[in-house]
């Protein structure tokens, strides 16, 4: 009988430095070998569990799942031991375990958290978005069946982190329940201590690596397991799943140890041995105890849990009903039914989501909803009841309605936007009835996935919304999604090359030879030739790069996912170990979105989104200084017979609110009554506004500002709604590879006629002119013309949205081919049928996600429309945000009319403002505002510094910069710091002598002298010429309101015929032409096969460069970091469309010296 | 500030000294050219970058900051040298050496050195001993010349030869250099390294004007200060001068007073004289051919006891002697005594001597002596312990020399474990030491260390690694350098005998294997070690080497 063996001991590389092998990889090994099962035990955490679940899964292997736990106190110096979940309630115990050590308290044993209600909301919201559906903006949400908790002030300060995890053994015995526990150590005492604990659940663990010594410890735990009546199994200690893993097994355990090979010695494993093996090489091994294979085999017999058990177990926390809340979603009317229900002592569950729809959808359409939107919604809670995803559609409308109790913006996005039941719950924008979107992309009965509602919110306000979470469910139900950060290609070699002992500056060269995206197998012996490395000549670097795309993938540590919300009605940790994340206040569970899916555990994403924070501002400044749009009447009225009016009669679902008096409002909006209190009463399909959107001018507008949106839209020429979906979706990798994006264009201008490849396909691809632009599109067509089912087309969508998902929808390829023959579908439109299905690998959006952007497209080109000022004002304040620096933001406003004032410390606030025609006065209603911009811009400058500074001056106005010191209590080095930025204008004449006065000041804030300064002589200082102002603005503020660095070159330029980029414009096609400006982005896109574009920005404008591969070779250092840049190139015209495509680059000589200032995206 | 103070209890205002700076621009470059009469196109280069162009280089396009392999595209047959700045500092202080003939005290700057002009006129020079000879330049003047006008305050003419003696000396060692003369060192060598060739006199009280068309980098000011001048508008020395002194104190503090006092040619602050720093090594010349041992130890006597004097003089002992023998009519015999431990002790030292000079045969007779202390470590003061028996040091420094003499210095070495599992490279090799109590350690190689047992042992040696522990299994106590093949003898698949030498020894037991394995990155070594009893033998330690498949024998268990 051929012996039977099963690994106990096992870690991955989710051990994180510690095991050289995937989960995946070990469990294909283990299958190979033909070991009975596999214990996956990573160090202190079951991060890679599931991964090798799925695997094990797959390739029919039993998998044990526990953890190599750090024991305190199991000797003096601490110990481990292998903890294996025999069954649910050990799995439960194990994952408390492992949350208790990283946590690094004493597990608090007892009944679980008691959730409490949110407070009272922090400020009003009169600016804010509608009222949110099911409760009065001012009213707490609804209750819990608990009981209360003090109200929500602060955010919970979280759990401590602990760097060195561990338990006690006290801990371990209180969860030993279900445990199955290996002590790989031959102590009788504790061996002793641990029988007692686990009884019949315990093994000693036995290994052989041919190292010295090792034979009298496996005699010793041999003698004490026949003293003490415990099996001893043989384990080997499994750090790779083959030996060839040994060196990177090394390698980690130097970037572990911050060391290199060399210097490693004996922290090293002594040989390889800590290897996969099969039944066979352990039988020889264990020749001398074939008992202790059998004991092996026979723990993991004992060990019965297996993953999927966690699967089904419905988690998520019921939301009940508040009694006293108005039932009103928006506070203005009321359901008598649903009031009478709430009498009774509260609802939750379909009850109470279909009560809340109800009223929501009245809310909606100021009324009884149309009847195909009732037809929908029925239909929709129907799946939703018979799903069982009530709660999950409550929870995320209790977050919703709490961050809008809170003022704060929020808008869902993606498949939810597919669903009315979501509309009528606000959690989403866009009309789904009216839109014609497929709900099923959202949920389906026949794929029974878990639904995904991703949430946008302020990003300066999220993490308001994110503790509320955290308070409402505790933080043992409630955690975020981690995210597995992998080595990349850079960091590879970074790690690795620091582990092989080469140079840093080696180190640093190699690294600088990739982009962010790069594999190392793009490092050609050329281009380390080009970095002065010699890779014949140096084993090392040859070495590095080869273990660098070995190690390429492997987790290097957790962070935070952007905003995934995993909440549960158990305790969470019951489910996945929870731990302190590095950033204060918050939790992570170990597992990440994939995870998560892969056990069908429902998750919330909370995202951040900065360009919600910059509308909220916006609002909040237009109601605040009520200025004068800047437009005339003329402009912006409608032109009757556009698009708009003759289009396919989709909507923006704003108008439902007002559908009867559109034209009446955009007369009334020219004339200057502009100012809407929230998105929702933003004028809708205003002509004025897409007049912009066709000349490009969309610096700033979300989603659109990029320079490929750019160079899109005077083509696409959007004059409704739709067609800003369209661009919203259209510059993606997925139609960009699948080539979808001309064609649609030459549909549009009917330079190629529609038409479709299949007829039945028409009603799916009717609003795009015959080409798939939208994931659903991509779903139908297979459907339709392939004779996918439903369940089949969203496997082929998963595969769309995989990120390796070429292969997968490689491997469909047949079925597709043989679909379309069967359905005579010609050859030549099959095959532009599947090039266009595999585009969509590339990244694809969905229609719905695609309108809910589209909808802060139209929002944010409306503001910069009308209110330049403002709208410059919200971006820069939002900051980081959006496609461009602050100083192109500046640039372009000023380029709009704005006025913009220099940062001063008599006048500025803390964020930029809007002022009135003189300086320091705030702008009036109907006034022309001019920009005042902020303290927050002084580089360096620390919020409490700029506090206290507007603290003195709310007291009285400062009388000169000694009073300013002394009030203020500015350190010499902070008053300084704003003399360098020009913020002491209007207390000393010239920047320079402001700053030569500061330094004189004595001591720091708080000396006796503090603000004083010692009599001396005057000192003639020499005026700075306008060149130097300017490099002085960029170096302190990062911008400059004077003048564009390009402006004072422009003479000299001029001179030898430099065009500016507005004279680009009126050039004929194919000329050549000079172009010079400060870089202000660099992109090179995947997609665009090493051709790199180049925005170079001068005072009038931005001129758009092309550079090809071989000139980007030949000019690679200017190109990746010369902050200005003189090209020499032809005009490339395409309709209104310009581009240069440059011959030869230099870097401008005499440009100011100012830094680098561009996005790069490279 | 210590200034000096009339008897009147007055201070006594210091005038700026006079002094001659010599800037070598390039210097790495000019060392490299230094070398290459040819003149090739040659660059420095760091980590990679050009970082010094020669002129040819230059004509040819190649630019400081470019890569290495652009320059290479760009010139072809181009060299490349590393930068290497310790050997240019060493450079300059050749130069410097050459300089002392020229001034009494010469400071050896980053490439410059600043001569004190001072002392030019008044006709005598120091070395670096300390010995007060005739200076040439003085000789010089006095062969014909006008002598300055005004005792100690040498003429203007007198700096200009002074300057151009230095220029010519410079030329002649391989270095082009600027000079220049003026009050204080920091504005001479601030004027020297701006001057673009040849020699600048600046008349005393002139130093303000002539430093006033520098640039505010020429005064070498810490880069915040700078920067801080440079934001409110104050590019030159010129425009310096020009603010209120006291408020660059206010502002800028210690950095604002000195770059008021070196904008001003007041900088009083006296020459940093560079001294060589050799260890000490004293000759003997015999009246005639010595012979035989006796008179040389005679003169050995008091060859060491100089020797040892000036050691203990700096609180050093010796570790290492060399001894050389001059021999008639040329050639030369040297011996190297290593020691114990540091000592300083004449007496001790000449046991080893005499021991070694008795078992000595020469081929031809000895004419001169010279002994140096060519390593030494720190001598603390020792103190005898009851029970403390210093003979039995003494008998071991005996044995330690025969030992050397025997074996050759290479051989003598203690070994320390080190933290490698490649038994070769277990132990490292350090001095033999006889206790612990006398653990001073040599002095670095920079002061007379040289081919010791260290530098060829040294692959295994991890100097920020802690102390290794023990290995974890028993190693033999002898381990054989290389380990020699044997080969296996066997019977049904069992091991037998092993053959070494084409004699068998037969096993009597095996255990094992111990596996050892690793070093991918250099050497890679896989073996599987065996613990086999041999008949007549002992135990051996036996491994079968895994890359080659043959069986060695490493060690022998004694």
């Amino acid at each position: 009988m051929p012996p039977r063996y099963a690994e106990l001991r096992c870690k991955s590389n989710f051990s994180f430095l510690a095991g050289a092998s995937h989960p995946e990889e070990l469990v294909d090994r283990a299958a190979e070998l033909g070991l009975s099962a596999l214990a996956v035990a990573d160090r202190d955490g079951l991060y890679g569990v599931v991964r090798a679940h799925a695997q094990a899964r797959r390739r029919g292997l039993p998998l044990v799942v526990g953890a190599e736990m750090t024991c305190e106190d199991l000797t003096p110096g601490g110990g481990s031991l292998v903890l294996l979940a025999a069954d649910r309630e050990g799995y439960a115990n194990l994952c408390r375990l492992v949350t208790a050590a990283r946590r690094g308290t004493v597990i608090e044993l007892g009944g679980p958290r008691q959730p409490a209600p949110p407070g009272p909301p922090r400020r009003s919201s009169a600016s804010a978005s509608p009222p949110p559906v099911g409760g009065r903006s001012s009213a707490p949400p609804p209750g819990e069946p608990h009981p209360a908790r003090p109200a929500l002030a602060e955010p919970e300060r979280g759990w401590p982190r602990r760097e060195s995890p561990g338990v006690s053994l006290l801990a371990m015995l209180e969860r030993a329940r279900g445990l199955y526990v290996l002590y790989p150590g031959a102590d009788a005492g504790v061996a002793a201590r641990l029988r007692e604990a686990f009884g019949r659940r315990l093994a000693l663990a036995v290994a052989r690596h041919h190292v010295a010594g090792e034979e009298a410890r496996i005699a010793a735990a041999r003698s004490v397991g026949e003293r003490l009546g415990i099996p001893v199994a043989a384990v080997n200690d499994v750090h790779t799943h083959e030996r060839r893993r040994q060196p990177l097994q090394d390698v980690l355990t130097c970037v572990r140890l911050g060391t290199t090979v060399e210097k490693a010695g004996r922290r090293l494993f002594p040989n390889a041995e800590r290897t996969l093996k099969g039944p066979e090489e352990m039988a020889r091994l264990w020749r001398d105890f074939p008992q202790g294979l059998e004991a092996a085999a026979a723990v993991a017999d004992a060990c019965r849990f297996r993953l999927d058990e966690i699967r089904g177990e419905h988690p998520l926390p019921p939301v009940l009903a508040d009694p006293t809340l108005s039932p009103s979603p928006s506070g203005r009317g009321h359901s008598d039914s649903t009031e009478a229900k709430r009498g009774e002592g509260g609802i939750t569950g379909m009850p109470l989501l279909r009560a809340l729809v109800r009223e929501g959808a009245r809310w909606r359409y100021r009324g009884p909803p149309p009847e195909e939107v009732e037809r929908q919604l029925a239909r929709e809670l129907d799946l939703v009841e018979q799903l069982g995803y009530s709660s999950y559609f409550l929870t995320v409308w209790d977050v919703v309605r709490f961050a809008r109790s809170r003022g704060i913006l929020c808008q869902g996005r993606g498949s939810a936007a597919n669903s009315a039941v979501c509309f009528a719950l606000g959690i989403t924008s866009i009309d789904p009835v009216r839109m014609g979107l497929l709900f099923e992309r959202f949920i389906s009965a026949e794929r029974g996935e878990p639904p995904d509602i991703d949430v946008d919110f302020e990003h300066e306000r999220r993490e308001e919304v994110i503790q509320y979470v955290y308070q409402k469910y505790g933080r043992d139900r409630a955690g975020m999604v981690c995210e597995v950060q992998s080595y990349r290609a850079r960091s590879a070699i970074r790690d690795v090359g620091k582990a092989l002992g080469l140079s840093l500056g080696q180190v640093d060269r190699l690294s600088k030879l990739l982009s962010s995206h790069d594999d190392v197998e793009t490092v050609t012996p050329a281009l380390l030739a080009q970095a002065g490395l010699e890779p014949e000549g140096s084993p090392a670097v040859r070495r590095a790069l080869e273990l660098a795309g070995e190690i390429a993938g492997f987790p290097r540590h957790l962070s935070i996912h952007v905003g995934g919300f995993v909440i549960t009605r158990r305790p969470l940790d019951e489910t996945v170990p929870i731990e302190p994340a590095a950033m204060p206040g918050r939790t992570v569970v170990q597992w990440d979105k994939d995870d998560l899916a892969e056990l069908g555990l429902l998750k919330v994403d909370l995202l951040g989104l900065g360009m919600l924070t910059a509308l909220s501002r916006s609002l909040r400044l237009l109601a605040g200084h009520r200025p004068a749009p800047a437009c005339t009447a003329h402009e912006s009225v409608a032109e009757p017979g556009t698009r708009e009016a003759s289009s396919a009669g989709v909507q923006l679902p704003y108008v439902e609110q007002r559908s009867d008096e559109p034209a009446r409002r955009r007369q009334e909006s020219c004339a200057g009554h502009q100012h809407p209190d929230s998105l929702a009463e933003i004028p809708a399909e205003d002509p004025a506004v897409y007049d912009m959107c066709c000349q490009a001018d969309t610096i700033g507008v979300f989603q659109i500002e990029s320079r490929a949106q750019m160079s899109l839209l005077p083509r696409l020429e959007p004059r409704r709604f739709y067609d800003l979906v369209i661009s919203v979706a259209i510059i993606r990798p997925g139609p960009i590879q699948g080539g979808m994006v001309h064609p649609y264009l030459r549909r549009r201008d009917g330079i190629e006629a529609v038409r479709y490849p299949y007829e039945p396909l028409r009603p799916v691809l009717e609003k795009t002119l015959g080409v798939p632009l939208f994931q659903e599109q991509a779903m139908r067509l297979a459907v339709v013309a392939a004779g996918f089912t439903p369940g089949e087309a969203d496997e082929l969508r998963r595969a769309m949205t995989h990120k390796r998902s070429h292969a997968r929808i490689e491997a469909m390829r047949a079925r597709l081919v043989e679909g379309m023959a069967a359905r005579h579908i010609p050859r030549q439109d099959a095959e532009a049928i599947l090039r266009q299905l595999h585009g969509f690998a590339g990244y694809g959006f969905p229609e719905s996600h695609a309108a809910s952007f589209a909808l802060l497209v139209y929002a944010s080109a409306w503001l910069k429309r009308y209110h330049p000022a403002v709208f410059a004002c919200a971006l820069i304040d939002s900051q980081p945000m959006g496609f461009y620096a602050p100083h192109t933001l500046v640039e372009d406003a000023k380029r709009h009319g704005v006025e913009v004032r220099g940062v001063d410390a008599c006048h500025s606030g803390w964020e930029c403002s809007l002022e009135g025609p003189e300086p320091g006065t705030a702008s009036a209603p109907g006034e022309v505002p001019a920009l005042r911009l902020g303290l927050r811009l002084v580089r360096g400058l620390p919020r409490a510094v700029g506090e206290g500074i507007l603290e003195a001056r709310r007291l009285s106005p400062f009388a000169s910069i000694e009073d300013l010191a002394r009030r203020a209590r500015l350190s010499r080095a902070w008053l300084s710091r704003l003399a360098e930025a020009g913020a002491l204008r209007s207390l000393e004449r010239g920047r320079r002598r402001a700053l030569w006065r500061s330094l004189a000041l004595s001591g720091d804030a708080g000396d006796l002298f503090a603000g004083r300064a010692p009599p001396e002589r005057e000192a003639e200082l020499p005026e700075p010429s306008a060149a130097e102002e300017v490099t002085l603005d960029y170096a302190a503020t990062g911008l400059s309101e004077r003048a564009h660095p390009m402006s004072l070159l422009r003479p000299a330029l001029a001179g030898r015929g430099t065009r500016t980029a507005r004279e680009l414009g009126s050039m004929r096609d194919r000329a050549a032409v000079e172009v010079a400006g400060l870089v202000i982005v660099r992109q090179r896109p995947q997609t665009a096969k090493g051709i790199v574009f180049v925005s170079l920005e001068d005072e009038t404008g931005i001129a758009n460069l092309v550079v090809m591969p071989d000139v980007y070779h030949q000019y690679r250092p200017l190109v990746r970091a010369s902050p200005f840049l003189l090209a020499r190139g032809r005009v490339e015209r395409t309709g209104r469309v310009v581009n240069v495509k440059v011959r030869e680059l230099r870097p401008l000589a005499l440009a100011p010296a100012v830094g680098p200032h561009s996005r790069d995206f490279h | 500030m210590s200034e000096p103070f009339a008897a009147a209890g007055q201070p006594v205002i210091r005038a700026a000294p006079r002094v001659l700076a010599l800037a070598v621009p390039d210097l790495a470059l000019q060392r490299g050219l230094r070398s290459r009469p040819g003149g090739g196109p040659l660059v420095l280069c760091e980590e990679g970058q050009v970082v010094q162009a020669s002129a040819v280089a230059r004509a040819a396009g190649v630019r400081p900051g470019d890569s290495l392999v652009q320059a290479r595209a760009a010139c072809a047959g181009l060299e490349a040298l590393p930068l290497d700045r310790a050997a240019d500092h060493k450079a300059l202080q050749g130069l410097a050496e050459a300089m002392l003939v020229l001034a009494p005290a010469v400071e050896v700057g980053e490439e410059a050195l600043l001569l004190d002009a001072s002392a030019a006129a008044v006709g005598v020079s120091a070395n670096a001993a300390g010995e007060r000879r005739p200076s040439p330049f003085v000789a010089s003047v006095e062969s014909g010349r006008p002598l300055p006008q005004g005792e100690g305050c040498p003429s203007l003419e007198s700096e200009a030869r002074l300057a151009g003696r230095a220029l010519e000396m410079a030329r002649r060692l391989g270095y082009q250099a600027n000079a220049a003369v003026a009050d204080g060192k920091g504005p001479a060598r601030a004027l020297a390294r701006s001057a673009a060739g040849g020699t600048l006199v600046v008349p005393p009280g002139e130093t303000a004007r002539a430093m006033a068309a520098l640039p505010l980098e020429a005064l070498e000011l810490p880069a915040a200060a700078l920067a801080r001048l440079a934001a409110v508008g104050i590019r030159g020395v010129g425009a310096l001068q020009a603010l209120p002194p006291e408020a660059l104190v206010h502002r800028f503090g210690l950095p604002g007073a000195e770059a008021v006092r070196l904008a001003r040619g007041e900088d009083r602050r006296p020459l940093v004289p560079y001294l060589p720093e050799a260890l000490p090594e004293e000759w003997w010349d015999c009246d005639a051919a010595v012979e035989n041992a006796e008179p040389l130890l005679f003169g050995l006597r008091r060859l060491a006891e100089r020797v040892a004097a000036r050691l203990a003089g700096r609180g050093l002992g010796a570790t290492r002697l060399r001894l050389r023998l001059a021999l008639d009519p040329r050639g030369e015999e040297r011996l190297f005594f290593p020691l114990a431990r540091p000592s300083a002790a004449a007496a001790g030292w000449l046991l080893l001597l005499r021991e070694r000079l008795g078992e000595l045969r020469l081929g031809a007779p000895v004419t001169g002596l010279w002994l140096a202390a060519v390593e030494v470590a720190e001598a603390p003061p020792e103190q005898l312990a009851i029970g403390d028996r210093p003979e039995v040091a003494r008998a071991l420094e005996v044995v330690l020399s025969r030992l050397a003499a025997r074996l050759g210095e290479a051989a003598l070495f203690a070994a320390e474990p080190a933290d490698r599992h490649r038994p070769e490279a277990a132990y490292r090799a350090v001095s033999f030491r006889p206790n612990g109590r006398n653990g001073a350690r040599p002095s670095p190689s920079g002061r007379g260390h040289s081919d010791s047992a260290e530098a060829t042992r040294g692959e295994g040696v991890c100097p920020t690694a802690t102390p290794a522990a023990t290995p974890a299994g028993i190693r033999p106590t002898r381990l054989l350098d290389p380990p020699r093949p044997v080969v296996a003898e066997g019977e049904g698949g069992r091991l037998t005998a092993l053959r070494l030498d084409g004699r068998a020894f037969p096993v009597l037991c095996l255990a094992g294997p111990e596996r050892l394995a690793g070093e991918w990155w250099s050497q890679r070594f896989d073996r599987d070690y065996y613990r086999v009893r041999l008949e007549g033998l002992g135990d051996a330690w036996v491994y079968r080497d895994g890359l080659d498949g043959r069986l060695y024998l490493h060690g022998l268990f004694d």
